[in-house]
């Protein structure tokens, strides 16, 4: 019980009302390029660089508040606490898209074939509907890009899946490094994970590229097209940030940053980095595989 | 027996799937005029319609429900059960009545501007007087076919043509044809009801997708559409003077 | 648990308790957990009334049968943003002012453990509902698909508006998850050295698990207005049938964040409750550990009967059954809390000072809402009461009477120690009795329109129901006048009167009630001792 030491709570907090704006710019900004006005991408763009400037500001502030010592170890649980719910809240998130895929392939395809207490609604509405997974030919046509194939779980994304789990072990042996003070390690560890979560990203604009042009499997080929998207997508949203979050970690490490007891946003990284993993995990068996 | 239901924004279709018969079912007009008047002033206000469903009593009746835009529900109390009318997916239920005799309920799931205005009016009536029903309907319905053929004088195309209008226009365009701008354009002066007749027709058949406006050519037959055409484009003060007779509507479809 | 000091820096000032910035700045800057809950509280107070006015509208229209003020088009609109205004701007916002304001003095605590991100949590709100109201003003209208916006009613068919409906409830979800994942780790983490996990005051507990709540279902309704915005711009057939997709499979993830929703709005005023019956009941609280398990199964209860919202969609019968019986087991774990707050009162030396009459009138009216609630569950019963007025009935029970009341309850138990001044109790007294008395009139009714078959969310109505309704508007608007009298009492408390005492009531009990009155700016600089 340390004389002096105190839960940290700083005096005032400037940045927050900034990142409301950037929120704000950003959703009005979106809003009005969806609905066609000529503002709309400016509003955004706007938006979105005041969101940026915000997290550089605030990360700054926090950043510099950690090295000068302000955290005691309480306020490093908060953090630990804090970032932990967070995630639980992220897994929430893709659980709804996972929801969706569920419902579609278990419920809605099958249904629409007909199956359970739904022959009519087979013989009345979609009568040479049949159902299959991946659904390739939809109730109607009219309207949706048909799209010619799927991507084959054994190709890319099974090295893909080579990667991630590749870089889950990297992202560890850099934790050890920091907690055995070997600086290197540390460093090449990240190195290496920051390398292998772009080569990821790479591979999965390659391959959404190929679907997109040569498969024609769009978010408006049907429900297929429409899960598959979105979650992938989200997934390497969420892969993107994680990259640049361990960038960011790599550049505090070669800066002299973090000590093996005082490293939460090592640690947070690399957290959200194994959310990213296991998420991945999820999405190539039901996604791609099953 | 098994009638097909479907909800549509707002009113709905009743098909007779053995008989080859079937209708639209609108709010009655009588409830419509004093919706902003004296709603005391009639009977069974909102919960009347022009065309009711007509069933035999003690007839097993399998009811499959859908709908062609969004979700609806099909309510009737008495019947015991309410049930929602899904686009793109059939749900069933069923009844069997004992007591002849007028059964109202409502549409249940909100469908947009005129929820509160797509009554349920079921005729239970005997199994004699149901068929006596069928048959009747199934000869007006040859009869409106056999009639497209032939020319239609003004009037009579007026007079089809304001029912028609009153029960199946009137919720957005309004009886005084002035609509509900922005949203529902009016009638009186539109710049389509006095303009071309081919798009004029074009618009009235096949809608416009991706707002109210829905395609009605599926919906009414050559000697409706004509009428409502012929009434919107001389009716309000539109005054055009035009006539369409239904050979154009088969001529145009 | 923690063993270090806790000690407030108040960085550049010497943490000298009452000093802090003045001005605006204090508002838009301030990591102050007493500040942010008062900001949340006036906020969520402004946002009752802009709800209320909307209802007040409603009422208006349904006074008697035709249409005389507004067109149906916006009548959907008033009942549409009514909704989603009280639920999402009034009641949550107000709970987690509560938390901000209480929790870290019933812990122990300085603050809230991560305060920089409570500002946020709070400057989100006002910018969220300034987008959704703006909605008023657009071309077509405000969104007006119902509070439960069901597909394609609000994709396909939707006006404009819809996309602003969904950023907003984006950001309102960013909010609520910040604000969650905050109480938490506060409770978690910040409590003082010996305050046990069963010694923590109930409305603590209750915090907890609604924290748990809100970071396990907002994502999941921001999953599915995403999925709506999709379906509006990109293509994709989410709720479409012709690709495969499904209208139902919106109402699906809808309600899986929606039934344990209100229970994120009832769950905080169970605590809230638990803590003011001891108080005036002069006795402990009946059942502590057995309160606490209750809450955690309700909760837990509340992932597994969402599709009771949905038993006229056309699901299997199995189903049906399953949600129909996970439904009614929540009567149990509620039940239990119920009969404790009566055992607590049981020969308790009781006083009724106004928090106390408010709390009874919760448990009383709570429940007539939740017996309502259990008819719904019934399946073949739901088939005939799903969307008439017997529904509207339900839910306003438990959350004007429950919810709303609960918060003046609250309101009424700790204003004295927010402010230092006692409020005007003779007034206390009568806004009580109008409210409770009015709000009968105002939702009692609306039962038997349900049974008798008047769906809800329609402009006009059948002659046959004439008669309720305008008793329903008479007690609205009656109902909306009493709680102008409560805005008066509350400024008038803050304005001055007469000085309150740190323990405030006889029989109060809790670590909030060792500091001062009103307490310092920093709420426990060093950690007070639990026994
Ligand atoms: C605070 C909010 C809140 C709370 C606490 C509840 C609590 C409950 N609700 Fe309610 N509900 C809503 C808010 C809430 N609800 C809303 C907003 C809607 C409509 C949404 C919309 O469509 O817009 C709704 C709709 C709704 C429906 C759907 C109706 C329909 O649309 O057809 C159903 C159906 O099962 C239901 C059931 C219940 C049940 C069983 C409880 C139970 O938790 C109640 C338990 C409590 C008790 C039972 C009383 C106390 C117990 C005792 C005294 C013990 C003795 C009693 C027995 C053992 C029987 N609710
Ligand atoms: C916590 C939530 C909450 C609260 C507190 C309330 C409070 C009230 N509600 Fe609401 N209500 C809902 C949640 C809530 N409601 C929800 C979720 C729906 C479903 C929406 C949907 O179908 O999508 C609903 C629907 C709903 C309907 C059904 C509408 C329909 O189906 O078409 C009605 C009808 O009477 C109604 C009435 C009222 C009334 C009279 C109050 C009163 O308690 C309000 C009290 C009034 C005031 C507090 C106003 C005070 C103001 C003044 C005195 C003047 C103000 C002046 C200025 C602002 C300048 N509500
Ligand atoms: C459910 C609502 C609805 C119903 C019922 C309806 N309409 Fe329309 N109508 C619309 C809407 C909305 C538009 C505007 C479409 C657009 O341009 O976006 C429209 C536009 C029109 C126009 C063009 C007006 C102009 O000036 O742009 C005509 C003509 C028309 N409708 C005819 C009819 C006829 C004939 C009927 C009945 C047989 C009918 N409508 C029923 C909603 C409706
Ligand atoms: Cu159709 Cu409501
Ligand atoms: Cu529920």
């Amino acid at each position: 019980m340390a004389q002096g030491q105190s839960y940290y709570v700083p005096h005032e907090a400037r940045w927050p009302l900034v990142g409301s704006i950037a929120l704000t710019l950003m959703a009005v900004g979106f809003i009005n390029f969806l609905h066609g006005a000529s503002i709309g991408p400016f509003v955004l763009l706007v938006g979105a660089a005041l969101m940026v400037t915000m997290m550089f500001g605030w990360f700054r502030s926090v950043i510099i508040e950690s090295e000068s010592g302000k955290y005691d170890a309480q306020v490093d649980r908060s953090f630990r606490w804090g970032m932990g719910w967070f995630i639980f809240s992220e897994v929430m998130f893709f659980a709804a898209f996972f929801g969706a895929l569920y419902y579609a392939r278990l419920h809605s395809v099958p249904w629409l074939a007909g199956e359970g207490n739904n022959a009519m609604t087979h013989a009345l509405l979609w009568p040479e509907f049949e159902a299959t997974w991946p659904l390739l030919t939809l109730p109607a046509s009219e309207g949706f890009d048909l799209a010619k194939g799927i991507v084959p779980a054994w190709g890319l994304p099974a090295l893909n899946t080579m990667i991630l789990l590749t870089s889950g072990v990297t992202i560890t042996i850099a934790h050890w490094g920091l907690l055995k003070a070997r600086r290197s390690q540390l460093i090449l560890g990240l190195v290496a994970t920051v390398a292998l979560g772009f080569l990821f990203l790479g591979i999965q604009i390659s391959e959404y590229a190929h679907a997109w042009q040569d498969l024609n499997l769009t978010l408006g080929s049907g429900i297929y097209g429409s899960t598959f998207y979105m979650l992938t997508g989200f997934h390497g949203a969420h892969v993107t940030i994680g990259a640049i979050i361990l960038t960011v970690i790599l550049f505090r490490a070669m800066a002299g940053h973090f000590s093996h007891e005082n490293h939460f946003a090592f640690e947070a990284a690399a957290w959200y980095w194994h959310f990213v993993d296991v998420v991945w995990l999820g999405l190539f068996v039901f996604v791609y595989w099953l | 027996m098994s009638i097909q239901i479907t909800g549509h924004q707002w009113k709905w279709k009743y098909d007779y799937l053995d008989e080859g018969i079937g209708f639209f079912s609108n709010l009655a007009p009588s409830s419509r005029e004093v919706i902003e008047g004296d709603p005391r002033s009639v009977e069974n206000y909102l919960l009347e319609v022009d065309e009711p469903l007509v069933v035999p009593v003690d007839t097993r009746i399998r009811f499959l429900i859908t709908a062609n835009d969004v979700i609806h529900a099909w309510w009737v109390p008495d019947l015991g059960w309410k049930q929602d009318a899904i686009p793109g997916f059939v749900n069933d239920a069923w009844t069997e009545i004992s007591e002849p005799g007028i059964y109202r309920g409502q549409c249940a799931e909100l469908c947009g501007k005129d929820h509160g205005f797509m009554p349920i009016e079921v005729h239970a009536v005997s199994q004699a007087d149901y068929r006596a029903w069928v048959t009747e309907r199934q000869e007006a319905a040859a009869a409106l076919l056999a009639s497209a053929d032939r020319e239609w004088s003004q009037n009579e195309l007026m007079e089809r043509g304001k029912k028609i209008y009153d029960t199946t226009c009137i919720a957005c365009h309004q009886a005084n044809g002035q609509g509900m701008p922005p949203v529902f354009p009016a009638i009186a002066g539109s710049p389509v009801a006095t303009g071309p007749i081919d798009q004029h027709m074009e618009l009235v058949l096949n809608g416009v997708p991706g707002s109210a406006m829905q395609a009605f050519g599926p919906q009414l037959s050559d000697v409706d559409v004509a009428a409502v055409m012929t009434y919107q484009r001389n009716a309000f003060g539109n005054d055009t003077g035009d006539l369409i007779q239904p050979s154009d509507v088969k001529d145009a479809r | 648990m923690s063993t270090t000091t806790v000690t407030a820096d108040d960085l550049g000032h010497d943490a000298h308790h009452d000093e802090h910035p003045k001005g605006i700045t204090r508002w838009l800057f301030t990591t102050n957990h007493k500040d942010i809950g008062t900001l949340y509280l006036w906020f969520s107070l402004l946002m009752f009334f802009t709800g209320g006015a909307m209802a007040l509208m409603i009422r208006l229209e349904l006074f008697q049968p035709g249409l005389q003020f507004v067109d149906p088009h916006f009548f959907n609109q008033l009942t549409t943003m009514h909704g989603l205004i009280m639920v999402f701007g009034a009641v949550m916002p107000a709970w987690v002012g509560l938390a901000n304001w209480m929790i870290p003095m019933m812990i122990g605590a300085p603050d809230m453990a991560l305060p920089r991100m409570n500002n946020w949590s709070f400057w989100i709100l006002p910018f969220a509902f300034t987008m959704l109201l703006s909605t008023w003003f657009m071309e077509g209208g405000a969104p007006a698909a119902g509070w439960t916006m069901y597909a394609p009613l609000s994709t396909t068919f939707a006006e404009n508006s819809a996309d602003f409906l969904i950023f907003s409830v984006h950001l309102l979800g960013i909010s609520s998850i910040m604000g969650a994942i905050n109480v938490a780790a506060t409770i978690l983490n910040m409590r003082a050295p010996g305050m046990t996990w069963l010694k923590m005051p109930l409305f603590v507990w209750s915090w907890l698990i609604t924290a748990f709540l809100l970071v396990a279902v907002m994502p999941v309704l921001a999953g599915a207005v995403t999925m709506m915005l999709m379906d509006r711009h990109f293509g994709t057939s989410f709720f479409d049938a012709a690709g495969g997709g499904d209208p139902v499979l919106f109402q699906h993830v809808f309600w899986f964040f929606g039934h344990p929703e209100v229970y994120i709005m009832i769950l905080p005023a169970f605590g809230v409750i638990s803590e003011i019956m001891p108080t005036f009941a002069r006795k402990p609280l009946f059942g502590y550990t057995a309160m606490v398990y209750a809450t955690a199964s309700i909760a837990f209860l509340s992932f597994i009967v969402w599709l009771h919202h949905m038993f006229t969609v056309g699901a299997p019968l199995a189903a049906e059954l399953f949600f129909m019986y996970a439904t009614m087991l929540i009567a149990v774990p509620t039940g239990v809390k119920v009969f404790n707050w009566v055992a607590t009162m049981w020969r308790g030396a009781m006083t009724f000072e106004t928090p106390m009459l408010f709390a009874i009138a919760f448990v009383f009216l709570f429940t007539i809402g939740g017996l309502s609630g259990l008819m719904l569950a019934i399946v073949p019963s739901d088939m005939q009461y799903h969307d008439t007025y017997f529904v509207v009935a339900h839910f306003h029970y438990v959350l004007v009477p429950g919810a709303v009341f609960a918060l003046m309850a609250a309101t009424y138990y700790w204003l004295p120690k927010w402010t230092g001044n006692m409020y005007d109790e003779r007034l206390g007294q009568i806004h009580f009795w109008l409210s409770a008395i009015s709000v009968n009139l105002l939702f009692f009714p609306m039962h038997f329109v349900g049974l008798a078959g008047m769906p809800r969310r329609i402009p006009d109505y059948a002659l046959q129901f004439a008669d309720f309704n305008r008793f329903t508007s008479i007690g609205g608007f009656l109902f909306g006048l009493s709680q102008l009298m409560f805005v008066y009492v509350v400024i008038k408390c803050v304005r001055g009167g007469a000085k309150a005492t740190d323990e405030v009531w006889e029989g109060s009990h809790g670590l909030e009630w060792t500091l001062s009155s009103p307490p310092p700016y920093h709420s426990f600089a060093t950690p007070p001792t639990v026994k």
